[in-house]
């Protein structure tokens, strides 16, 4: 959980917090929310097409998340 | 955490989810590549490359002194189940919906119905010949006219998320009619390839009014009216309504109601099904198979036969009504012979003419009412239960009447009538008037009253 204001880990402290999956959560839902959306709308592309979107967005954020990780653990 | 254990994070895991999506993605946006097939057939070379991925992490980790990342850590390993999970649950779907054979339909509570209208060309006809009607899902509505033409007007309707998936299901199959040796048919023809979704083709088919009709169904309901020529309707899971028919009707289904009205030749009703109405039906009517009723039927000119696991009824002619609904079994105004083996039935007839014979093998009490002094001999055997014979005062009959641990009540007694009880059974048997039929009734565990009607 990387809230705002949670401090920041001294430069030798050991990389344990933040957890970077912060983002992929918040990600999904959106994700999630506007294919659902759409199809309630009528787009022409339906969730039943669309739903690998979600795939993509959790592997980028997990991705980011552990690009971060390890350049805190190299710093 | 400690600095000693923290392990590097591998990046492979969310770029293969990455590619996966995009892979599934372009899977479903270009139907026409095939690329599900494609991963059903080498998704195990996600294994070796994801275990190649974590060679690469561990060398790379060695090279900076870091401690490699976990092959699979708890998160990734939900992760992947998930996927599996979802990515199965989706192509099981994807399967049940483009199985044109299945049973079962699948609508999802967040599909929406959407029609297509279709043209089909009219198509000039030779009006003897027979027309055989089958579609995989859809309501028929057959229209007699005074015609030569087959014109048929087609709604496809498919259930989907959007529009545009119901489109590309419906767009995959055309009606059309066909020739055959034997006369001709309408019936979808599919283009070639995979088949997609759920496609329904609600008909409405005018046809010139002598035309003889095969129809078939797996799913959808039938309406016909004013065919002069027999009429053969065969549907897995619907309802058959069929009025004003000319000529014979058949009606197989294994499940839905069926209502038939006006009939001039004879109705064929095979089961299994739900409820049965029938009416004016000027030939025999036979229904076999086991129905969870109510089964209604009124004034049927010839022999009405009904065959189930439970009934065999057969009944010369129904001038009023038969009645089949929980536990009770009515029959009201009919003529010719009766004849009835049954069981749990709680029976009541009224104004019966012609030879009665009724066994009913389980519990129920049975009730008969004449209004006429019989003619013909009645036979009645209840396994358990009450027997009530209501006869008019003139009736004259010759009477044998066993109740087995129960009793008799008779208003006819002291005319001819002799009553002995034994042990277990008391017996009434004897003439009333000079002739007259034979009546015997027999029963356990219950009272028999023979009743004068006033």
């Amino acid at each position: 959980m990387s809230a705002p204001g949670h401090p920041r880990p001294a430069p030798t402290a050991p990389p344990t917090a933040p957890r970077e999956e912060g983002i992929t959560g918040p990600l999904v839902l959106i994700t999630l929310g506007v294919l659902l959306l759409g199809t309630q709308l009528g787009w022409a592309y339906s969730f039943w097409d669309l739903w690998p979107v979600l795939l993509i967005v959790i592997g980028i954020g997990k991705m980011i998340s552990a690009i971060r990780w390890n350049r805190n653990l190299s710093a | 955490m400690h600095p000693a254990t923290a392990r590097r994070r591998s990046i492979f895991g969310g770029l293969l989810l990455t590619l996966l999506g995009t892979y599934f993605l372009v899977a479903n946006l270009l139907p026409e590549l095939n690329l599900w097939t494609a991963f059903w057939r080498y998704w195990p070379a996600l294994l070796i490359l994801w275990g190649v991925a974590r060679l690469v992490d561990y060398s790379s980790a060695r090279r900076v002194g870091q401690a490699p990342p976990r092959t699979l850590t708890a998160g990734e390993f939900v992760l992947v189940l998930l996927l599996v999970g979802v990515v199965g649950v989706i192509s099981l779907v994807r399967q049940i919906r483009t199985d044109p054979d299945r049973q079962i339909d699948l609508v999802l509570p967040w599909d929406r119905a959407f029609s297509f209208p279709e043209e089909v060309a009219t198509e000039t006809v030779d009006a003897n010949a027979a027309l055989d009607i089958v579609i995989p899902r859809g309501n028929i509505e057959i229209v007699a006219e005074e015609t030569n033409q087959i014109r048929a007007t087609i709604a496809k309707r498919a259930y989907s998320f959007s529009e545009r998936d119901a489109r590309r299901a419906a767009e995959q199959a055309s009606m059309r009619i066909g020739k055959t040796d034997s006369g001709y048919t309408l019936r979808p023809e599919w283009r070639e390839g995979r088949r997609l979704g759920n496609v329904y083709f609600d008909l409405t088919v005018h046809v010139p009014r002598s035309m003889p009709l095969r129809i078939q169904s797996a799913r959808g309901n039938l309406r016909a009216a004013g065919l002069a020529g027999r009429l053969d309707v065969e549907l897995r899971r619907g309802d058959a309504e069929i009025r004003n028919a000319g000529g014979a009707v058949r009606v197989k289904l294994r499940q839905g109601d069926v209502r038939i009205h006006a009939v001039q030749g004879d109705v064929i009703i095979e089961g299994p099904g739900d409820l049965i109405e029938v009416s004016d039906v000027a030939g025999a009517l036979t229904i076999e198979g086991n129905f969870s009723g109510p089964i209604q039927i009124s004034r049927v000119h010839g022999e009405t036969t009904f065959r189930s696991s439970r009934t065999n009824l057969s009944v010369g002619r129904i001038a009023g009504r038969l009645e089949l609904s929980g536990g009770q079994l009515t029959l009201t105004d009919s003529s010719g012979a009766v004849n009835l083996i049954t069981r749990s039935y709680d029976i009541s007839m009224e104004n019966i003419e012609g030879e009665l014979r009724i066994e009913n093998r389980s519990s129920g009490d049975i009730r008969l009412h004449f209004l006429r002094p019989p003619q013909q001999p009645v036979q009645v055997r209840n396994e358990k239960g009450d027997i009530e014979l209501t006869l008019p005062a003139e009736a004259a009959f010759a009477l044998q009447a066993i109740a087995q641990r129960g009793e008799i009540e008779s208003d006819f007694t002291g005319t001819g009538l002799e009553k002995t009880e034994r042990e277990e059974s008391v017996e009434l048997r004897g003439r009333v008037g000079a002739r007259g039929p034979q009546i015997r009734l027999e029963t356990t565990y219950g009272t028999i009253r023979l009743r004068r009607s006033p």
